[in-house]
C-alpha cells in the first residue's frame, strides 16, 4: 500500500519543481490533449520527447515513473492482449486457423499501450514535481472564477488539503486495527469473496468511528484557530506567475502546434 | 512452559528493501507466571518485539517458541494466537460490534467454540474487568465512558482465556483511577488464573510496583533483563539511554548524594518505608 | 485576564450540569493547572475560555470581552490559543510550516507578515529545522510543539492546554512541558488542564475540580497538603508527596514545600 507513487511528491529544486502549479496543470492538460490527438504510433514520439525533456529537467529518477506504472501493469497487459487478439487486419504474420496475428493488431496493441503509459507517466510528472499543497492551491486558484456560479472552490481545496493530511494517519490506523483483530483470531485471508468482505467489517467500523472522531476534533481545532471559511483568508505562499512559467507554457504550445502541423501535413 | 526467544532479529522493509534492523538478536526467556515489564524509549523496538509474540510479525532470523509452538511455522500461528492475548495501545479503538457482548465474543467465535462456552467466557471476562454482564451486555460499546470502553476491549482479549497477556501501554490516556483499575485487574488475573503478564509501560513507578522482571530495550537490543531492584539500581546507565527511574529510586539517589547510604535498589514505597523503620540502623 | 462569573453549563442531553456555579479569576502571566478526574468538568471549563462552549448561566470574560457576544469571538480566539489532546487530530495540513501558517491565514494577515510569524513561532518551540517536514513523520511530542507553534503564530496572550500531554510518552511530555514553561517566562498566561499531578508542581496555582465544582484553588504547596481532598477527587498526588506524607506519619517532620525528590532528600537526610 505504501509504495503507490501516483500522488506522491518527490521534493526537489529543479526548474520544473519551481513552476507555478497552475502552469503545471495547464501543461499536463495540453500534454494529455497531445497524446489524444495522435492517431498513429510513430507520432507518439512527440509527446514522448516532451515527457523526456520534462523528466530530465525535473531531475526525477526514472524509477519513480516506472513505479507509477506498476499499479496498471495488469491492465496494460490485458489491453495489449485483447487488442492483439481482436484487432482485424490484412497483413497476416501468423495464421493459427482460429486466429490470425496481423500487422495492424501488433501496431494497435503497441499504440494503445504506449499511449496509456505516456498518459500515466505524464500525470505522475505533475504529482511527482508538485507538492499536494501546491497542487491544491493551484486548483483552488484555477477554479476561483467559477465562484460566480456558486462553485465551492475554497471548500473543495480545503477538503483536499485535509484528505491529504489524513491519508497516512488513517493508513496507520487501519494497520493497527487489523493487527488487533488478527490477534483476536480474525482471518482476513481465507474464504470466498463474500466471506472476505464480511471479515473486513471489524476493521471498517472502527475506522469509520475513528474518522468521525478525527473530523470532530479537527473541526474544533480549526475553529479555535480562527477558521471561518474562505472569506478574507490570505495565504503565506502566494502563487506567482513568473517568466519561467510563460516560457514553459510557450514551449508546450509549440509542441502542440508542431503536432497539429504534422498531423495536418501527413 | 514459557516463551523462549532466541536470536530474534527483525527489519522492516520499505519498497522491497530492508531498513536498518529494529530488533537485533534478542535472546531471553519469559517464564510462565511472571509479570514482565518492558521499558525503552519510543523507537527502541518494544512494540515491534511484542508483535512477534503471536506471529503478527515473523522473524527472518531467530526463533520465538511459545509453549513449544515454533512461530516460524505458519500453521502454529493460529494456535499461538489463542495462547497469547494482545492488548494494543488504545484498545478501545478496535471495538466494532453492536453490543458489548458481541464484541467480547468476537475472539471466542473465531476460536470456533460452541455457544454455551462462548457465553460463559464472555460473562466471565466482563465480570473480570468490572463490567456487570447484566447491565452492559446489550449496550453499544460506543456509548460507554472512556474507561469502560478500555475495559470492554480488554475483556474481548480475556475472553480468549490467554495464558500470556501482552499489553502495550494499557493505561495510556486514562485518569489516575482508571490506571489503578487496570493495574489491579492485571494483578488479579495473575494471582487467580496464573496468567503471565507482559506489559510495555512508560511509567517506571508502575513497573517498580508490579513487575517481577524488567526488560530494558535499547536500539533493538536487550540492554538489561533482571528484577526491578537490579534494573533500577543502574540509574546512571538508564539515564544515559534517556530513561528515568521510579520516583522512590530518585529519592534514594538524592539521599546517597547527601551522604546517606540507602541502597538504590529500593524502588517501591513499601521497601523505602521499611528501610526507614528497620534498615537505616545498619547504614 | 480571564474571569468566570457564576458559570454554569449543562450539555444538551445531560441530567446534571458539567459546570456548576464556577467563580474563577486568572491574572495576566499566571500559570494555572486545572486538575480533576475524567468527567470532573475540567475540559468543559477550558472550552469556555475561547468560546467553544458558552455558559448556560453566568458569564466568561476574556481580555475584557464577553465570550457570549458573537462579534467578539474571532478576537477572543486570536487572544486565546488552544491545544488539544490528540496530536494527530489538530494539525490541518501536510507540511509543518503550512500548518503553522493556518491561523494567521484565517485572520487575513499579509503574506510577508505570516512568513515572519511562522519563522518566529517555529523558533520559539525549537522546531525550525522541521519547517518543511511532513507532519506525519513527526513524533507525538513534536506534533504537539507544532500545534503550539500554530497557536503562537496567532500572537495570543493566553495559552490553554486541554490535556495536551495525555497521549505523549515521557520524553514528549517533558518536551511539551519545557516549551510551556518557556512561554510562561516570556509573559504568556497559561491554563493547563492535566491528569498528571507531577506536571503541576512547577505551576503558580492549581485548581482542583470535582463534579463540576472547584474544590481546591491554591499554590501547589498548599494543595498537596490536602491529600484527603485529592484522594476524594480521584486524584493521586505525585509519588514524592505520598512518600512525604508516609514519612511524616512515622515521625519525620517534613515541610509542605517538599514536592520533589531533591527537596525530600534535603530535608530528610539531616533528620537521620
Amino acid at each position: 500500500m505504501r509504495d503507490i507513487t501516483l500522488g506522491q511528491y518527490v521534493a526537489g529544486n529543479s526548474v520544473i519543481h519551481k513552476l507555478d502549479p497552475r502552469t503545471k496543470i495547464a501543461m499536463m492538460i495540453l500534454y494529455i490533449a497531445m497524446t489524444f490527438l495522435v492517431k498513429d504510433i510513430w507520432f507518439l514520439a512527440i509527446p514522448f520527447v516532451y515527457l523526456v525533456i520534462e523528466l530530465v529537467l525535473s531531475g526525477i529518477s526514472l524509477k519513480y515513473i516506472l513505479n507509477s506504472l506498476k499499479p496498471i501493469r495488469f491492465l496494460l497487459i490485458l489491453m495489449f492482449l485483447l487488442n492483439l487478439f481482436f484487432t482485424k487486419g490484412e497483413n497476416v504474420w501468423l495464421d493459427l486457423g482460429f486466429w490470425k496475428l496481423t500487422d495492424e493488431a501488433v501496431l494497435q496493441s503497441f499504440f494503445l499501450s504506449i499511449r496509456i503509459v505516456l498518459l500515466v507517466a505524464g500525470a505522475s510528472m505533475l504529482t511527482l514535481t508538485t507538492s499536494p499543497i501546491a497542487l491544491t492551491d493551484g486548483l483552488e486558484k484555477l477554479l476561483t472564477p467559477l465562484k460566480i456560479f456558486h462553485f465551492p472552490a475554497h471548500e473543495l481545496a480545503m477538503m483536499m488539503t485535509i484528505a491529504l493530511r489524513f491519508v497516512p494517519t488513517l493508513m496507520d490506523e487501519s494497520e493497527k486495527i487489523r493487527n488487533a483483530q488478527m490477534s483476536r483470531g480474525a482471518d482476513f485471508e481465507s474464504g470466498n469473496i463474500f466471506k472476505r468482505v464480511k471479515s473486513m467489517i471489524p476493521i471498517l467500523i472502527p475506522l469509520f468511528v475513528s474518522s468521525f472522531r478525527k473530523a470532530d476534533d479537527l473541526a474544533i481545532a480549526m475553529e479555535s484557530r480562527c477558521y471561518h471559511g474562505g472569506d478574507g483568508r490570505t495565504r503565506m505562499h502566494q502563487l506567482k506567475f513568473r517568466k519561467e512559467d510563460l516560457f514553459a507554457i510557450l514551449i508546450t504550445l509549440l509542441f502542440v502546434a508542431a503536432l497539429i502541423v504534422i498531423l495536418v501535413l501527413f | 512452559m514459557s516463551i523462549v526467544i532466541n536470536h530474534l532479529t527483525f527489519a522492516y522493509t520499505q519498497g522491497g528493501k530492508p531498513l536498518a534492523p529494529t530488533l537485533k538478536g534478542l535472546t531471553f526467556t519469559i517464564e510462565e507466571g511472571s509479570f514482565l515489564g518492558i521499558i525503552g524509549h519510543t523507537g527502541s523496538g518494544k512494540s515491534t518485539f511484542v508483535k512477534h509474540l503471536n506471529g503478527l510479525l515473523s522473524c527472518e532470523k531467530g526463533t520465538v517458541i511459545v509453549d513449544g509452538h515454533d512461530l516460524s511455522q505458519k500453521s502454529e500461528r493460529r494456535t499461538v494466537r489463542s495462547l497469547v492475548g494482545m492488548v494494543f495501545q488504545y484498545p478501545e479503538y478496535q471495538l466494532f460490534a453492536e453490543t458489548v457482548y458481541e464484541d467480547v465474543a468476537f475472539g471466542p467465535r473465531n476460536m470456533k467454540l460452541d455457544e454455551a462456552e462462548i457465553k460463559t467466557r464472555v460473562t466471565n471476562a466482563m465480570t473480570m474487568v468490572g463490567l456487570d454482564p447484566e447491565r452492559f451486555s446489550t449496550r453499544s460499546p460506543f456509548e460507554l465512558s472512556g474507561g469502560e470502553r478500555r475495559r470492554a476491549a480488554i475483556a474481548g482479549v480475556l475472553a480468549m482465556q490467554p495464558k500470556y497477556l501482552v499489553l502495550d501501554e494499557p493505561m495510556a490516556g486514562l485518569d489516575p483511577l482508571g490506571r489503578k483499575e487496570i493495574l489491579s485487574l492485571l494483578e488479579k488475573l495473575r494471582s487467580e488464573s496464573g496468567c503471565t503478564i507482559i506489559m510495555i509501560s512508560h511509567s517506571m513507578d508502575d513497573i517498580a510496583n508490579h513487575a517481577t522482571k524488567v526488560l530494558v530495550l535499547e536500539q533493538g537490543s536487550v540492554f538489561l533483563y533482571d528484577t526491578p531492584q537490579i534494573v533500577f539500581s543502574n540509574a546512571e546507565e538508564l539515564q544515559r539511554i534517556g530513561l528515568s527511574v521510579p520516583s522512590i529510586t530518585k529519592i534514594c539517589i538524592e539521599m546517597n548524594r547527601r551522604g546517606v547510604a540507602i541502597p538504590t535498589s529500593i524502588c517501591t514505597e513499601d521497601a523505602f518505608l521499611h528501610w526507614f523503620r528497620e534498615g537505616k540502623a545498619h547504614a | 485576564m480571564i474571569r468566570f462569573d457564576h458559570v454554569t453549563f449543562q450539555y444538551e442531553k445531560a441530567f446534571t450540569p458539567a459546570l456548576s456555579d464556577i467563580d474563577l479569576e486568572i491574572k495576566e502571566n499566571e500559570f494555572v493547572a486545572i486538575v480533576g478526574h475524567n468527567g470532573s468538568g475540567k475540559s468543559t471549563l477550558a472550552k469556555h475560555v475561547n468560546g467553544l462552549l458558552l455558559p448556560t448561566q453566568g458569564t466568561v470574560t476574556v481580555c475584557g470581552m464577553q465570550t457570549s457576544d458573537e462579534d467578539n469571538i474571532l478576537r477572543i480566539r486570536q487572544n486565546v490559543g488552544m491545544a488539544f489532546q490528540n496530536p494527530d487530530n489538530q494539525l490541518v495540513t501536510t507540511v509543518v510550516e503550512e500548518d503553522v501558517a493556518f491561523g494567521p491565514e484565517n485572520l487575513g494577515v499579509a503574506p510577508d507578515e505570516i512568513r515572519i510569524r511562522v519563522d518566529d513561532a517555529l523558533a520559539s518551540v525549537g522546531m525550525t529545522d522541521f519547517a518543511t517536514s511532513a507532519v506525519h513523520h513527526l513524533s507525538g511530542g513534536q506534533k504537539q510543539r507544532i500545534a503550539i507553534a500554530g497557536i503562537l503564530a496567532l500572537k495570543p496572550r493566553i495559552l490553554v492546554l486541554d490535556e495536551a500531554s495525555a497521549m505523549l510518552d515521557p520524553s514528549g511530555r517533558a518536551e511539551l512541558l519545557e516549551t510551556v514553561h518557556k512561554l510562561h517566562r516570556e509573559g504568556m498566561t497559561i491554563l493547563m488542564v492535566t491528569q498528571y499531578m507531577e506536571e503541576t508542581t512547577g505551576c503558580d496555582r492549581i485548581v482542583v475540580m470535582k463534579g463540576g465544582k472547584v474544590v481546591l484553588d491554591d499554590t501547589p504547596k498548599e494543595v498537596f497538603k490536602h491529600t484527603d481532598i485529592l484522594m476524594e477527587s480521584n486524584l493521586v498526588p505525585p509519588e514524592t508527596v505520598s512518600v512525604r506524607n508516609a514519612l511524616r506519619s512515622i515521625g519525620y517532620a517534613l515541610s509542605d514545600s517538599v514536592l520533589t525528590a531533591e527537596l525530600l532528600a534535603e530535608e530528610v537526610c539531616p533528620l537521620l
